[in-house]
């Protein structure tokens, strides 16, 4: 019955089908992301909604006035349904009020700086008062304290405006003759539009979760709307544009999220974060790059067999290493060390290298004076590096208290560079680390795979070992090296665990390298149980996985792509 | 064939029967042993705040020994997962350590047809801690406001952004300040949001780190740091700042923490339900609540919630 070749039919069979059920499952987390973030950016929209499902109790109501609603001797009274209040004189004079307790308290008076205006409104549940002047542009105003600050202008359909009416704590709604606007106001974005018939409107209603909407014509001529508008910040570009925010004195890119608070209009700019994991990526590759390829390829090139294999092992087993270990040591170890050894760090960091490097081409000097073979100069390293460091701790205060009066940081300060104990230098070393063993395997296996007749035939025309390295080896195997360092970034964008811990979680603009980032991947892991289901921050926190999965395929496959390259070239050779 | 089926079955059914027998017999026993009161069995199920998990545990172990019949499942996943388990009916016991919001509670209410039960159940107050070789000794609120905040919303103020300017000598004073907070997802950082801050933004130096005790041991390994976090989990590395207010009165930062429930206007809380947060609100279970390094409700404010209780209840 089991004959050989229904064997193989089975296990190819078999074989097949789990291969494909996982490219299956990647495939379809692929979808579920995107079809999780696809609502982000559907346009709101305003639809008729049948009349017997429309049983919602309406709780604001707008009556309509065919002439401007306004005189001087009767000045409008405005509120926001909570605690301010605002009376606006025809001539742009304001009285701004607060509620404390039961008392309104006048807070500030003056002149908004507008000749004339024709309708205006203060939206629910905000602080921002919107005016709009005689040319259809909709000032938006907000108190802060005893100062007024000015948000962008929104510009309207030129028509006869018949009424600013609030939608919500971020959204409002303009009224012409026959058509009704909708605009959000803390991005200025035209949300949505709906034409209505030519008979006057007499009343607007709206529902408490403003989903649905009600307008009068006349007793007997009503008719319901759907207003769709689920994520209409992210819709009008707050992800990837600086934003006014209401309370803030200017625009910005911001990024934060509070699970606990009511967030009406949430702050979801997607820069600090892409800005931080770039950071985080870019300073740990700094510090990996180097030391990864330069250890691949002395493992490869320069050490003996029986050490190449252990030196290997040992790097797989860095690899196995948790971050979280690496994040909890440089939070709690290397961070304070280095806050309190910043001088000594420097002086290392420069000094070791150089006594290195002259120490070598002493012993090398010495030697040919000697007429001797320069042979592996081993025991001239080691000591050479104890050398540097022993100078580098004995220098290191001498230099702080010559140059920066007994303290780096205080000078750095004074200097207006403000050191953070939690810093890119300290995501540099420690995601530094992780990465290291990643380069370090794919770099070593590609030189060490470069044909040996290729090498051997160098050799023997007479080229040294570093004019063989420097000249044959690593152009051959550049494309290989190239893969490794990408295969690192992947790691390095990837990496959760330790910029949880050491990061500081402070989504900063910028590449500081003495202060801290928050990356996508924290933000994902801090906020995602938190974040309400079908919230727009949830959504945006899917985008940013979404965001992090496509660069990562990306990434692996341009690595796939260049080792495929490189062992064509080395069958070629 | 089938007969044999059929003698089986009885069988089985006269083993179980039998089992249920004693098993009663015994539970009747161990009620009447540990507490005397009604009987209560089945399932309760508790999804939500991670702070309240330690206290919940504790309470559901005491009150499992009171009912031994009575199963008490918890889930410490975040306080914004219990309004969506109590809302889609997927757990008995909300437990949160921060109101519920606006749109927490519509939802809740569009399933239901009435609001959320909400019941106080402990206090925690929050600290503001800097190193201990720090001289600082007093803060008030308006410079904590402005320290934390991108612009601050509840009184007009300047910027401190280094120790000088809280009055601290050189060298530290020359310093930065360093800020340490809790992570956007906990009830503190929305807590301080709310009364810290007036519903203005942190800035974006503030550290948010993912526990209170991680917030302590940061400002414990820096000098410069200054960090809000809860009294829980205080050590002699850092020292405890005492809070002002504007006209030099101290203050205290207190939040609360509930357990949301779903009771219904008619039918009122389930029996279990109840039993449990009598217990909660009990003496012990507060006695529970300050062992667990939070504070107990006063007590006339737990006379108010239990009288409160019992009238969710409907008598048959």
């Amino acid at each position: 019955m089991w004959t050989r070749k229904s064997r193989d039919c089975i296990s190819r069979v078999a074989v097949t089908l789990v291969g494909y059920s996982v490219l299956l499952a990647f495939a379809l987390i692929f979808i579920f992301l995107l079809w999780q973030v696809w609502p982000l950016f559907q346009p709101a929209k305003i639809s008729v909604q049948s009349l017997e499902s429309a049983s919602v109790t309406m709780v604001d109501s707008y009556s309509v006035q065919s002439t401007n609603g306004h005189t001087a001797t009767h000045p409008l009274m405005l509120d926001n349904g909570l605690d301010e209040r605002v009376q606006l004189q025809a001539d742009g004079y304001f009285q701004w009020y607060l509620r404390v307790g039961d008392d309104w308290q006048l807070q500030m008076q003056g002149h908004l700086g507008l000749a004339s205006w024709q309708a205006a409104t203060m939206l629910s549940g905000s602080r921002t008062l919107l005016v709009a002047d005689k040319n259809a542009q909709v000032y938006s105003w907000f108190r802060l304290h005893q100062e007024l600050i000015v948000r962008p202008r929104i510009t309207l359909r030129q028509m006869e405006l018949q009424a600013l009416i609030p939608v919500s704590a971020d959204s409002f709604f303009s009224l012409h003759p026959g058509q009704l606007d909708w605009y959000h106001v803390t991005t200025g974005k035209h949300l949505a539009e709906l034409q209505l018939p030519d008979t006057p409107l007499q009343q607007l209603q709206l529902s408490e979760d403003r989903q649905l909407m009600r307008l009068h014509w006349g007793p007997d001529h009503s008719q319901a709307y759907q207003l769709q508008w689920q994520h209409p910040a992210v819709a009008g570009g707050q992800l990837w544009s600086a934003v006014h925010y209401e309370g803030r004195r200017e625009a910005a890119y911001v990024w934060q999220t509070a699970a606990a608070a009511d967030d009406s209009n949430p702050r979801l700019s997607l820069i600090p974060l892409t800005s931080g994991t770039l950071k985080a990526a870019g300073y740990a590759m700094l510090f990996a790059t180097p030391l990864a390829i330069l250890a691949a390829v002395f493992t490869a090139f320069y050490l003996p067999e029986r050490w190449r294999y252990r030196t290997r092992a040992t790097m797989e087993m860095l690899e196995s290493m948790p971050t979280v270990i690496l994040g909890f040591i440089a939070a709690f170890l290397l961070a304070p060390w280095l806050e309190q050894q910043l001088m000594l760090f420097f002086v290392l960091l420069v000094l070791v290298p150089t006594v290195l490097v002259l120490c070598s081409a002493l012993w090398f000097h010495w030697r040919q004076r000697q007429q001797q073979q320069a042979e592996q100069p081993g025991a001239v390293l080691v000591l050479s590096l104890v050398a540097g460091i022993l100078t580098a701790f004995m220098l290191a205060p001498a230099l702080e208290h010559a140059w920066f009066d007994d303290s780096l940081l205080l000078w750095l300060a004074g200097q207006g560079i403000d050191y953070q104990q939690r810093n890119a230098l300290i995501i540099g070393m420690a995601m530094g680390l992780a990465v290291i063993p990643s380069i370090f395997s794919l770099t070593e296996e590609v030189v060490s795979q470069v044909p040996a007749s290729l090498t051997q035939g160098v050799l023997a025309l007479g080229a040294s070992r570093w004019q063989t390295l420097s000249s044959m080896v690593l152009p051959v195997a550049a494309p290989g090296i190239l893969a490794a360092v990408l295969l690192g970034l992947g790691r390095a964008l990837g990496e959760t665990m330790i910029l949880i811990m050491a990061t500081g979680n402070t989504p900063l603009l910028g590449f500081d390298p003495f202060e801290g980032m928050r990356t996508l991947t924290a933000s994902l892991a801090l906020e995602m149980p938190e974040a309400a289901v079908g919230s727009s921050h949830l959504k945006v926190l899917l985008l940013a996985a979404l965001l992090l999965l496509v660069l990562t395929f990306l990434i692996n496959t341009l690595v796939s792509l260049l080792r495929q390259r490189i062992r064509q070239r080395y069958l070629q050779l | 064939m089938n007969q044999r089926i059929e003698s089986r079955l009885h069988a089985f059914f006269l083993a179980a029967g039998l089992w249920f027998v004693v098993l009663q017999a015994f539970g009747d026993e161990a009620i009447a042993v540990f507490a005397g009161s009604e009987r209560l069995a089945g399932n309760l199920t508790s999804t939500g705040s991670d702070s309240l998990n330690s206290l919940m545990q504790a309470w559901s172990l005491l009150f499992m020994q009171q009912h031994p019949e009575l199963n008490v499942q918890i889930h410490a996943s975040g306080s914004a997962t219990a309004a969506v388990a109590l809302t889609e009916s997927t757990a008995n016991l909300g437990p949160m350590s921060r109101p519920m919001t606006q749109t927490e509670r519509q939802r809740f209410e569009k399933m239901h047809g009435y609001p959320p039960l909400e019941i106080p159940v402990a206090l925690e107050t929050l600290a503001v801690y800097v190193h201990r070789t720090n001289p600082l000794n007093v803060i008030n609120m308006n410079e904590l406001e402005t320290l934390f905040s991108a612009e601050p919303q509840c009184q007009p103020a300047g910027r401190i952004t280094r120790w000088a300017e809280l009055g601290v000598a050189s060298p530290l004073g020359q310093r930065r300040i360093s800020l340490y907070g809790r992570n956007s997802a906990s009830g503190t950082y929305g807590f301080l949001k709310q009364q810290l801050l007036c519903h203005g933004d942190f800035k974006p130096e503030v550290h948010e780190l993912p526990g209170a005790a991680a917030v302590i041991q940061a400002v414990a390994l820096a000098e410069n740091g200054i960090g809000i976090a809860g009294t829980r989990h205080q050590s002699a590395a850092v020292k405890a700042l005492q809070l002002q207010q504007q006209d030099q009165q101290p203050m205290t930062l207190q939040r609360t923490l509930y357990i949301y429930l779903n009771a219904h206007p008619v039918i009122g809380l389930g029996a279990a339900e109840l039993a449990f947060m009598r217990l909660v609100l009990s003496e012990t279970g507060q006695q529970l609540v300050e062992q667990h390094g939070f504070e107990a409700i006063p007590p006339e404010i737990r006379a108010g919630l239990l009288q409160h209780l019992s009238g969710t209840v409907h008598v048959d």
